[in-house]
């Protein structure tokens, strides 16, 4: 007998920890770039008191030499911070990627190490065998050999990659850590947004539009835009034409600045002025909107959702509040609606605004669990909302001043919507606009004064389809695209004109003679509570309103469940069918 | 069937109305918190006054008993919140879903007539005094959904912290005598 020795290559190295967690990096990271933010806020103003000409005299003088350190200190920290920022952001990219190729290595070292193992345990069996098994023992052993080489190459490289990226990172903060190193990092660097916003097609530049802004925020590189959220997130977070992804970053950054500057008074108990409480009522709304969007789950997947905050002024219409936020990408879904509400809403209804469209996106993913969903709860117009001291545009419900204005402003949102997607990466989005109560006029009023790019209008609770929709297809869109849905108990939609009686907001679009389709939109529950209530539970999971409107936003048309017209005839008052029908629960996912 | 308004001075009282109950006058709930224990208790009553009957009427022990509050919709900043207690009925054979409408007609709760709902299932709807009671059921007819649904709790957005309104939605065992 002969015996045969067959080297067997060692195991492969143990794969090293990549340690870090990424999303507290890219957290650090929002947070410089907010600092950054205020810091340049402080820089702004300060210099803004320098250029005054209303201050003259010693006092005056002698502030001045102050405040010309202080804006140059702020100046350059804010610079400092938002490169470092950038940095941050950067390790934080390049960790996910190494911790990605250290799962690879783990995976590979399990294969190698079962290969060992088997070789060896068939070496070891290897008696009274032939040459030909032989020479196959041995192949299989160079070729273990040949990928532990190949492994462990990768291995170091991996820790050698680790090792650079941390020390390099540990350089930059290192570079920044005493103020003297701060101002001496700031040499040399400009801050490129003010300058960026003097280009033509920018925001605030004459003849500026939608498509100018957007093309403008592509010519310019990442550094440039991450210097205009930082130097100006109220502008980048605020005008259509930005991407979602910018503005939710830019406003995410004023939202952080707000809650910062007046949590930090309220708990100081310092005094507050009306409109500070009001200001922090609506970041607190938007913050705690965000908080329950990242608390949801997608209902098909199970993962978290991402919410947007695509809107947020809460300085608006006289304190009012701008806002809105999605449930989702509008930019990268397939199927995307956009809700606008009624009367009573301001910046302070978001969370509420906020829950009925996560309802809308659960039941349209359901509806077409192949498909993706994006729902925004867009406040982004001065609905009638207050009744005195500080405005009485609640009265001003009963005509269509409001919803003319916030017409125009919804066009340009939804124009921006459809000019920032990129339709060759993700395709042309299944837009639905949802209008509920004095929202329906305003979505009226849009489509009718401006043309909106849905493919699918909703009217829901509507007093009125807007001053110059006499029918469905003067809404732009062919009459099986236009829905209207009202419950029989809905006092607000017994407002809107039928036939030759009543006044309101323009036709009752459930009326046969507007044209639309009409669906179920009865409650289970309907007038066992004030009237108040039939017409705000649209969005109620498990109603026959919010299954439609989840089939309508998932363009699963032919699923929807629809009712007879109200109908007004000649001999006596306007008559509705579904009063007479018994409402049904139909589910929407949302079992317990 | 109802009378249309006919003039705008309808108009501007009725929104006036609206616009005061939205306001919280007029509702039949407490407002607050307190709202939200008063429209569980009528669910939960209303489910120990159906559960057993329908459980008699068709045979089968019910089983699981959750009860949830759903956020049914908004009103500026006010939230406005239901509550469903449910119990769920498993048979192995069809369930004759005439014989939960006959129980119910029993109970005097006047039920429609049996509604066909997309998926293939069906649905019964009744009204009680302070609270509806809807029955589901499924497809292949042997999963029988009961519930109790109340609502016209209204509160304050921001009274609630994020772990309260997680906690409500989060539906939890009812300890209800259901047989």
């Amino acid at each position: 007998m002969t015996t045969v020795t067959i080297a067997i290559p060692a195991d492969a190295v143990a794969v090293a920890e990549v340690p870090g967690d990424v999303a507290a990096l890219q957290g650090f990271a929002a947070d410089l770039l907010t600092v950054s933010s205020g810091l340049d806020d402080l820089a702004t103003f300060a210099g803004d008191v320098l250029s005054g000409d209303r201050w003259d005299g010693d006092a005056a003088e002698a502030y001045r030499r102050a405040a010309v350190g202080t804006a140059d200190a702020a100046d350059d920290r804010s610079l400092v911070l938002r490169k470092v920022a950038g940095q941050v952001e950067d390790y934080a990219t390049g960790l996910a990627d190494r911790q990605r190729r250290r799962t690879d290595l783990v995976e590979r070292r399990s294969t190698l190490v079962s290969g060992r193992q088997d070789l060896l345990a068939d070496v070891n069996a290897a008696v009274d065998v032939s040459d030909a098994e032989i020479d196959a023992l041995e192949q299989r052993a160079e070729q273990l050999r040949v990928s532990i080489a190949t492994f462990d190459q990768d291995h170091a490289t991996l820790v050698s990659d680790c090792q650079t990226a941390d020390e390099q990172m540990v350089q930059h903060l290192q570079a920044v850590d005493t103020a003297g190193e701060v101002t001496q990092s700031a040499v040399g660097l400009t801050d490129p947004a003010d300058a960026l916003l003097q280009r033509p097609g920018a925001p605030g530049t004459d003849g500026a539009t939608v498509q100018s802004v957007h093309d403008w925020w592509t010519s310019l590189d990442e550094a440039q835009q991450q210097a205009l959220i930082a130097a100006h997130p109220q502008i980048i977070g605020n005008t259509d034409g930005i991407p979602t992804a910018a503005r939710d970053e830019a406003n995410r950054i004023s939202l952080a600045l707000d809650l910062d500057r007046l949590e930090t008074r309220e708990d100081s108990g310092e005094p507050m002025s009306f409109a500070e409480r009001r200001h922090l009522e609506r970041a607190q709304a938007a913050q705690t909107a965000l908080d329950n969007v990242a608390a949801r789950e997608d209902p098909v997947t199970g993962e978290a959702l991402d919410g947007y905050l695509s809107l947020y002024d809460p300085t608006a219409f006289d304190g009012d509040g701008a806002v809105a936020v999605s449930v989702g990408n509008p930019d990268t879904a397939q199927n995307v609606s956009v809700s606008v509400p009624g009367m009573l809403n301001d910046g302070a209804s978001i969370e509420g605004g906020t829950e009925s469209v996560g309802n809308l996106y659960s039941t349209a993913r359901l509806a077409d669990p192949d498909q993706s969903v994006a729902s925004t709860m867009w406040i982004g117009y001065d609905a009638p909302s207050n009744f005195g001291l500080h405005g009485l545009d609640t009265l001003q419900v009963i005509d269509e001043g409001l919803a003319d204005a916030g017409g125009d402003r919804l066009a340009d949102f939804l124009d921006g919507m459809r000019t920032v997607r990129d339709e060759d990466a993700h395709g042309r989005a299944n837009l639905t606009v949802i209008g509920h109560s004095y929202g329906s006029t305003t979505v009226g009023n849009a489509a009718t004064d401006h043309g909106i790019p849905a493919d699918d209008v909703v009217l829901i609770g509507s007093p009125g389809a807007g001053h110059a929709a006499d029918h469905a297809t003067d809404l732009g869109l062919p009459a099986d695209q236009v829905w209207a849905g009202s419950a029989s108990e809905d006092a607000v939609s017994h407002l809107a004109r039928n036939g030759w009686v009543g006044t309101g907001l323009g036709l009752d679009p459930t009326d046969e003679d507007f044209g639309a389709q009409r669906f179920q939109a009865e409650n289970v529950q309907r007038g066992t509570h004030d009237w108040i209530w039939d017409h705000n539970q649209y969005y109620e999971p498990d109603t026959e309103s919010l299954y439609n409107m989840g089939q309508i936003v998932a363009g699963t048309h032919d699923q929807v469940l629809t009712a007879e017209h109200r109908h007004d005839p000649w001999y006596g008052p306007m008559q509705d069918p579904e009063e007479d029908r018994r409402p049904n629960e139909i589910p929407t996912g949302f079992e317990p | 069937m109802r009378r249309a308004p006919v003039a705008a001075a309808a108009m501007a009282l009725a929104l006036a109305g609206a616009l005061l109950a939205a306001c919280g006058s007029g509702s039949h709930v407490s407002d607050g918190r307190q709202g939200l224990e008063e429209i569980k208790t009528r669910a939960d009553r209303g489910l120990e006054q159906v559960a057993p009957a329908v459980g008699a009427a068709i045979e089968v022990e019910p089983q699981r008993a959750v009860g949830g509050y759903v956020q049914a919709g908004y009103s500026g900043s006010t939230l406005l919140y239901g509550y469903d207690a449910q119990v769920t009925f498993r048979a192995d054979r069809p369930i004759d879903f005439e014989k939960v409408r006959a129980a119910l007609t029993d109970l005097g709760l006047a039920p429609g007539a049996i509604a066909r709902l997309p998926q293939g299932r069906q649905g019964i709807t009744a009204t009680a005094d302070d609270h509806a009671v809807v029955a589901t059921l499924d497809a292949d007819r042997r999963r029988l959904v009961l519930k109790a649904k109340t609502s016209g709790a209204e509160v304050k957005s921001g009274s609630l912290s994020a772990e309260e309104r997680a906690n409500l939605r989060d539906p939890k065992p009812l300890s209800l005598d259901l047989d």
